[in-house]
């Protein structure tokens, strides 16, 4: 016997269902928030050019040291160590507004921020020029016990152009800290524009 | 519509009357004033102990939710000039130093607009919770302090105060200061904080280093 009110109210349920599936599907595949606005990522390498929207930046070497002395004399002690890095950043297409706001180290969890303590000799926060590269040191300070832990070894080092990068690319750098030996003092140059 | 449970007869009609005729809001409010009288046998009703923060001798090492603060003494100077501070004419310095540890795993920038971490109590024309002129690394006099994750750096917090508000020997309280995490925002980013909560209470003794330090 077929019931044509029954087959009606089966079809609405099933297409029901079907709506709801396909709701869920998508809330639950979506991008959320995060990804959404999350920073473009950008892989580098040490010693290699890396490019962004508005960023370009070779971090030339990495060095670990109980003591740095930048090119203004300044030499600011930690009760950890230095990590410091030797970068060329430029600007590509616009420099209105381009700082170098994003200078981090990351080891595993823990972020670190590029000193701002030896003020004009460090070239994070600094301002950059379109094309003109701008090559200097930026200085990292961390518990020496972190530079010596597992997770060092696939640290990065990530630059973006200001302080915020989301939606924007950010040059993603990784570096091998364990393998440096920790030097007992060393000196950086001052940034200077068009260097290499 | 007879059910089974209609045709029930209650075995005491009269007691059941009874309390039929009870309003519900006694009923209500007779639980509750059981509920209370309950919980009075158990001490609900006493009165609660408030809850003070822990009071910290000069150099002891607090840790707070964000971060580990030991404040290490109190001073007053005439300026630093050589970090371009320099107060108004009248007009002195009193500098808390205090060394601060970030606990946290990310770096975290110490505004000079909050008061954050250490505020300072009872000082003459200083507001309770008033945020420092300037807060310096105390190594370098750099004045733009970022805390690194699990690095300890030893600050001045400065204020700027009429000469005459304090003297050597004056004792200033210092509350250490906890920034409540309510959570992320929905339409901003990054976490939302509360009002400050006062997490250790320090007293402290000042001494007069006139124009300058030599440490």
């Amino acid at each position: 016997m077929t019931n044509p009110l029954r087959w009606r109210h089966a079809g609405n349920g099933l297409l029901l269902v079907g709506i709801l599936t396909v709701a869920g599907l998508v809330l639950h595949s979506a991008p959320d928030r995060d990804l959404q606005q999350s920073a473009i990522p950008v892989q580098g390498a040490l010693g290699e050019s890396a490019s962004g929207r508005n960023i370009r930046a070779t971090v030339h070497s990495v060095a670990v040291t109980e003591s740095v002395t930048a090119g203004n004399g300044w030499a600011g002690t930690t009760p950890g160590i230095w990590v410091v890095a030797d970068v060329t950043v430029e600007a590509v297409v616009d420099d209105q507004g381009a700082t170098l706001g994003t200078a981090v180290l990351r080891i595993g969890d823990l972020v670190y921020t590029a000193s701002t303590r030896p003020q004009t000799a460090t070239v994070a926060g600094r301002g950059l020029a379109t094309g003109i590269p701008l090559t200097g040191p930026l200085m990292f300070e961390v518990p020496a016990d972190v530079v010596s832990s597992a997770t060092s070894g696939s640290s990065t080092i990530e630059l973006a152009v200001a302080s915020d990068p989301r939606v924007d690319s950010l040059l993603v750098v990784p570096v091998d800290l364990a393998e440096l030996p920790a030097q007992p003092a060393i000196e950086v140059d001052f940034p200077e524009w068009d260097a290499r | 519509m007879t059910g089974p449970a209609l045709q029930h007869t209650p075995r005491m009609p009269r007691a059941r009357a009874l309390f039929d005729r009870v309003p519900t809001r006694w009923l209500v409010a007779s639980g509750s004033g059981i509920l209370l009288a309950a919980s009075a046998v158990f001490g609900g009703l006493n009165d609660a102990e408030p809850v003070e923060p822990p009071h910290l001798e000069v150099g002891e090492a607090h840790s707070g939710l964000e971060m580990d603060v030991t404040v290490n003494g109190g001073v007053l100077i005439d300026a630093f000039p050589e970090v371009n501070l320099i107060p108004d004419d009248g007009n002195r310095l009193f500098v808390v130093r205090a060394t601060v540890e970030n606990t946290t795993t990310a770096a975290r920038r110490l505004s000079s607009t909050e008061p954050d971490p250490i505020q300072v109590d009872g000082v003459p024309e200083v507001a309770a919770g008033q945020a420092p002129t300037r807060i310096l690394v105390i190594d370098d006099g750099s004045d733009l302090v970022v805390v690194q994750p699990g690095v300890p750096v030893e600050l001045a917090f400065i204020w700027e105060i009429p000469a005459d508000a304090l003297a050597a020997g004056d004792t200033v309280a210092i509350s250490v200061l906890d920034r409540v995490y309510i959570g992320e925002g929905e339409l901003t980013y990054g976490g939302l904080y509360g009002d400050p909560a006062v997490s250790a209470t320090v007293d402290l003794e000042l001494t007069d280093v006139g124009a300058g330090v030599t440490e």
